[in-house]
């Protein structure tokens, strides 16, 4: 249980404290690029808690998805910079955060379906959202 | 009342998990971190820089300013001191006045005129249209009316206690006129030692640079002055790529 919190905060300090290394390399311009893969990377976390809730979580779908769609959120950013199109970070913020707030709003459910409802099942504690 | 928590096996997920916050966590320091970078770049350059840098440097500057004056009068005393012995000396003493003076790194005192400009009192046109850019006193008018006091023989003419000499440069940065790299700002008070009549004559020209100021109501009033003091320059340009030609050849165009 205390594994991933340590592994939150050493993952933290490995980049943190160097940082004096880091400051030659990182440029201002990469910031969107960092945040919109902070955002993913939430993103994903907020489906796994709903996968685990629902009961079909699967480590490595997550593990994958984690990684990928901080990739693909970053590559995306990166292209439509490159092509020149505009808010294209408001754009991918627009679908992860709908996500996001999607995902939540069923742990939410899940989660006083549980605290307040007992009786009811897991499976069948789903209203639609 | 026991909170019923949803895993119920906590060992599958451990591992990935962890993973997934050690990525996490190095994200959320480099968002720190990149968040960080964007205030030590911009300071880098002289836009970012904050008021108290400037204004830590413009007290710097004005020491070195206040040693150099201190260092060139402890030198003029030096030359005076060692000159003052033979003829020959005084004689080139007395030349070397005579081009400090017009090289603006001599203060002098004699009479003259004093220009004050403010700015317009026009409240026809509000601040916020176009129409207020062409009624304050631009470089460009500023530089006319020195090349004026010029022309009718000003022998030392100042801005704002800026001495202008051969090499002092008036141009016009953003919203403020620099003279000598040195800010200058309304009320300008402009002043010319020379023959106090043709300088007020050469000013109150009609239809010549005060008088196209005072049409649009810029506030400019010229004092005759029996003395008035005018300051050496502060800090004098090196030279660094010209130097004393030893044979005179005509290169200019047709005129002499």
């Amino acid at each position: 249980m205390w594994l991933p919190i340590l592994a939150l905060f050493i993952g933290f300090m490995a980049v943190f404290l160097p940082q004096q290394h880091l400051n030659n390399m990182l440029k201002p311009e990469y910031t969107p690029y960092i945040g919109i893969a902070l955002v993913a990377g939430i993103d994903s976390i907020v489906g796994a808690i709903r996968a685990l809730a629902e009961g079909h979580f699967n480590d490595r779908v997550f593990v994958s998805g984690f990684f990928t769609n901080a990739i693909l959120a970053a590559g995306l950013l990166y292209l439509g910079n490159t092509l020149r199109i505009e808010h294209v970070a408001v754009a991918i913020m627009v679908a992860l955060v709908f996500r996001i707030f999607n995902n939540f709003g069923f742990v939410r459910r899940f989660v006083f379906a549980r605290l307040f409802e007992k009786k009811l099942s897991a499976d069948n504690s789903f209203p639609e959202p | 009342m026991r909170v019923y928590v949803p895993i119920s096996k906590p060992q599958p997920w451990v591992l990935p998990v962890t993973l997934v916050c050690l990525a996490l966590g190095a994200l959320i320091a480099l968002m720190i971190i990149s968040s960080g970078v964007k205030d030590d770049a911009t300071t880098s350059t002289s836009l970012g820089k904050t008021p108290q840098e400037i204004t830590a440097l413009q007290q710097e500057n004005k020491q070195y300013e206040d040693e150099i004056a201190k260092l060139r009068t402890e030198k003029d005393e030096a030359v005076k001191k060692s000159s003052t012995a033979t003829e020959t000396n005084q004689g080139i003493q007395k030349e070397m006045d005579d081009l400090r003076m017009r090289a603006g790194t001599a203060s002098m005192i004699g009479p003259g005129i004093a220009i004050t400009i403010d700015d317009t009192n026009n409240t026809k046109f509000p601040s916020d249209t176009g129409g207020m850019k062409a009624l304050i006193m631009h470089d460009w008018d500023m530089l006319m009316l020195v090349n004026e006091l010029r022309a009718a023989g000003a022998e030392a003419i100042s801005v704002n206690n800026e001495r202008v000499a051969g090499e002092s440069p008036i141009r016009c940065v953003g919203p403020v006129i620099m003279v000598n790299s040195h800010q200058v700002a309304p009320p300008f008070k402009v002043l010319a030692i020379g023959k106090t009549d043709t300088l007020y004559g050469a000013v109150k020209l009609p239809q010549g640079v005060l008088d196209n100021l005072m049409l649009l109501g810029i506030q400019v009033q010229v004092d005759k002055k029996t003395s008035i003091t005018i300051p050496a320059l502060n800090v004098l340009p090196p030279i660094e790529s010209g130097k004393i030609a030893t044979e005179v050849k005509k290169e200019g165009g047709p005129g002499r």
